[in-house]
């Protein structure tokens, strides 16, 4: 029951960063990737995730640090709206606290 | 995700990446790291997948041959236990630094030398096979040459104290906080470095009248195949400066994978990231190296001192090169608890990156009154210091022990951070909290 389930979020995960096409072709069928599914999957594909976690960065910096990631590091794949709800998810939980 | 991950069976999994068109060399791979990740009582194989964001685009990268290759970070793993109390920041690359009271030698064991990683570590510093390495000195010299081993170690052989010390360290201080790894004070070590004087590999190659830069690279692979790797360089002068080393052993046997094995720069005094890794080309510039880690915000800092937070143009961003003047408590251990009028040894390392250190003062009041440590002279240039006193408290209470080095050009460690955009350079004085009990 669960297989073909799981298949398609695999695939979606799988082919989602590199594919747009495979992206608009199993979208439909799946609800909208969280910030934090998309920090992790995304992120954590190049470089282990103890480092973002360890920050406490302004939203201005945050917005940096993705920005280089997809223009400098290779992570181009990432597309504008993912990258806010990553930017999002690191501003709420990785944030500056006052 | 993780909880679908972990439904999975080993031969499910397998059987879903053969029907997405999996080579079985790859599998192959995964078996691999995930057997050594049980090996290391970590997590389960799947578990392990699931850590390594199998379900991402690691799953192309990585399974499916186009960049990445896994079994690299089990590698990693491996090697990170023979850096035993290291504080780690980050596992992949491997970023790691030691808590000041662990670097009180005077000369940093091999096993103490903290981490910092760009990349992934190379098969070569595993299995530490020297077949098929060479080091080239190319670009502006007059002979091109490709040395082997053997070739580097017919240069002569000098073995130095030298202080290697991460760009970044001290970055923790910083308010507002800044992005990066969050080094503390312990990526810094001044160990017992041997190999040859770059001077000498230079000079047998020729500098032409063009050479004004280096331009390092070495053989450890990015995280992604895609970006370019990891390269900076240094003016010519400090190339040819007599301490800049090829190295090839730290602490009398080869360097650790971890730090560089087989062959690695030692830029000392300078920040940490002059000296290349895993090295195995010079490239002759005759302009200022031009990476992308020469350039922005990389290893650069404002020309003039900017307001606290706010990120300038990078045209008003220069090289950060030498470091400035630097001390560090390394006893006693912080938060140890003292006796009433108990004598307290207080020691540590003062360093000054291309200047002398001229005094160390120690105070136990918040900077009210300050007094002057004893100073040993340095083993030889870019070795760091040893300073050390001793303290005693008459009453009860909470203390706070502040070390504040200067330079023989009269400059301090400052009161609080200078705040850059990328953190780099921090200096700020060290202060480590005592008790003493009734």
């Amino acid at each position: 029951m669960w297989m073909p389930k799981f298949k398609i979020l695999i695939l979606l995960l799988i082919w989602l960063p590199l594919n747009a096409v495979a992206e608009s072709a199993v979208s439909e069928s799946v609800p909208e990737l969280s910030g934090k599914v998309l920090f992790e999957a995304n992120c954590g594909a190049c470089h282990s995730l103890e480092l973002p976690k360890s920050q406490r960065l302004d939203q201005g910096t945050w917005q940096w640090v993705i920005d280089d990631m997809v223009d400098e590091f290779g992570a181009d794949w990432i597309t504008e709206a993912q990258q806010k709800l990553i930017l999002e998810y690191l501003v709420e939980n990785y944030g500056q606290k006052p | 995700m993780v909880d679908h991950l972990k439904r999975l069976t080993w031969d499910r999994l397998t059987g879903i990446l053969q029907d997405n068109g999996a080579k079985s060399e790859d599998i192959d791979k995964v078996e691999l790291i995930a057997s050594r990740r049980t090996f290391l009582g970590q997590m389960t194989a799947v578990g392990a997948l699931a850590s390594m964001g199998l379900a991402s685009e690691v799953a192309l990268q990585g399974l499916f041959g186009r960049g990445l290759i896994p079994v690299a970070w089990a590698a990693e793993a491996e090697f990170m236990s023979t850096k035993t109390g290291m504080t780690i920041h980050n596992t992949r690359p491997v970023n790691g630094e030691f808590e000041p009271h662990l670097l009180d030698d005077d000369i940093t064991p091999p096993e103490r030398h903290f981490v910092r990683n760009n990349g992934l570590l190379p098969d070569r510093a595993r299995s530490k096979d020297l077949q098929g390495w060479s080091l080239s000195i190319d670009g502006e010299v007059h002979n091109s040459l490709v040395l082997t081993m053997d070739d580097l170690k017919k240069f002569p052989a000098v073995t130095l104290p030298l202080l290697v010390e991460c760009g970044g360290n001290g970055r923790a201080n910083f308010d507002p906080k800044v992005r990066g790894n969050p080094w503390n004070r312990g990526a810094v070590a001044c160990s017992e470095w041997t190999g040859v004087r770059l001077k000498d590999v230079l000079q047998q190659a020729g500098l032409k009248e063009t050479a004004v830069y280096t331009g390092h690279y070495g053989e450890d692979p990015s995280l992604r195949s895609s970006v370019p790797p990891f390269s900076r360089g240094v003016p010519i002068d400090k190339a040819m400066e007599e301490h800049t080393l090829i190295a090839y052993q730290m602490g009398g046997s080869d360097i650790p994978a971890l730090n560089g094995y087989p062959v690695r720069l030692v830029v000392p005094g300078w920040v940490g990231s002059c000296s290349q890794k895993w090295l195995n080309r010079i490239w002759i510039r005759n302009k200022e190296h031009d990476t992308k880690k020469m350039k922005g915000y990389s290893y650069r800092v404002p020309k003039y001192p900017v307001v606290p937070g706010i990120r300038p143009p990078k045209s008003d961003m220069k090289i950060a090169m030498a470091w400035q003047i630097k001390s560090m408590i390394t006893r006693p251990t912080p938060d140890t608890h003292y006796k009433i009028g108990q004598t307290i040894d207080v020691a540590g390392h003062a360093w000054a990156g291309e200047d002398k250190v001229s005094q160390v003062l120690i105070s136990t009041d918040y900077g009210v009154t300050w007094h002057k440590a004893n100073l040993t002279q340095r083993p030889s240039q870019y070795a760091w210091y040893r300073w050390q006193t001793q303290v005693s408290f008459p009453k009860r209470g909470y203390y706070e022990i502040w070390a504040r080095a200067f330079d023989d050009k009269g400059q301090a460690q400052p009161f609080r951070q200078p705040w850059n955009p990328k953190g780099y350079l921090g200096n700020v004085i060290h202060r480590i909290a005592v008790h003493v009990d009734a």
